[in-house]
């Protein structure tokens, strides 16, 4: 239950940053102001696509444990329908980004996976920025990943509940990044 | 590296989101190379010092352990 009450509150923070920036819009700024504005719309993007992201990881695990533990049909349905909206919230990412930057042409490409499209249209600051996100952000997955499963394996030793699926899973995870990594890496 | 970017801009009567507009880069970008954690490509440090119709070396300096 907290859970989703923790992803409905992040939902509507990000709804909040959505207006924000509406209305930011709708004001005109000159001067170092607008450099002011502009700068606020930018971390109130980030606020959103932050708020969404951190939403749907909650959400996930919100109907998991409905599913497993609770198996209480209205946390279940509730459990989806926040989960519906987080990923609408993080689909409509880059038409909000149209409006934060209206003058640059973020066209969300069906033949493309987001990520790709986003990176096609910044430009070299914003991909330094963005490098060094990724970098920070795959470092600590992992290190991340290796700490779990080796949490995993001593809570496995340690109550002779077996959590062998979820560490082979972690492993197939850790090694399909590493893997991709070095095979883009490599084949520049 | 540093930049004069912040003088220029005032000398100019430029907001980081004109200069922006003006280079066609971001104004994140501009704020990057102002605070000297980017260092720009050529052809971005070119067009920069053109709108400023400055030579390149005037707008971007080097330490002479950095060259």
């Amino acid at each position: 239950m907290s859970l989703i009450a923790i992803s409905i509150i992040l939902i509507a923070m990000s709804i909040f940053r959505y207006q924000q920036i509406k209305s930011l819009n709708k004001q005109n700024f000159s001067g170092e102001e607008e450099d002011g504005v502009e700068n606020r719309k930018y971390k109130m993007f980030s606020d959103y696509a932050l708020c969404t992201h951190v939403s749907f990881v909650f959400s996930i695990l919100a109907l998991s444990l409905s599913l497993i533990v609770t198996q209480n049909v209205i946390m279940i349905i509730v459990s989806v329908i926040v989960l519906i909206i987080t990923f609408f919230l993080g689909n409509y990412m880059s038409h909000f980004a149209q409006l934060v930057y209206p003058e640059r042409t973020v066209t969300p490409s069906t033949s493309k996976p987001d990520a790709e499209s986003v990176l096609d249209v910044a430009d070299d600051g914003e991909k330094y920025v963005i490098l060094d996100g990724l970098f920070k952000s795959q470092s600590l997955l992992n290190f991340s990943l290796f700490f779990a499963i080796a949490f995993s394996v001593t809570y496995s030793i340690t109550t002779n509940d077996s959590e062998i699926f979820s560490i082979i899973l972690m492993a197939i995870v850790l090694l399909v990044v590493n893997v991709k990594y070095q095979l883009v890496v490599r084949n520049k | 590296m540093k930049s004069r970017l912040k003088e220029l801009r005032a000398r100019d009567g430029y907001n980081q989101t004109q200069l922006a507009k003006h280079a066609r880069i971001s104004r994140q970008t501009i704020s990057l190379i102002e605070r000297g954690e980017y260092m720009p490509s050529l052809l971005i440090a070119v067009r920069i010092a053109h709108i400023f119709n400055e030579p390149v070396e005037n707008v971007f300096s080097f330490e002479e352990e950095e060259l």
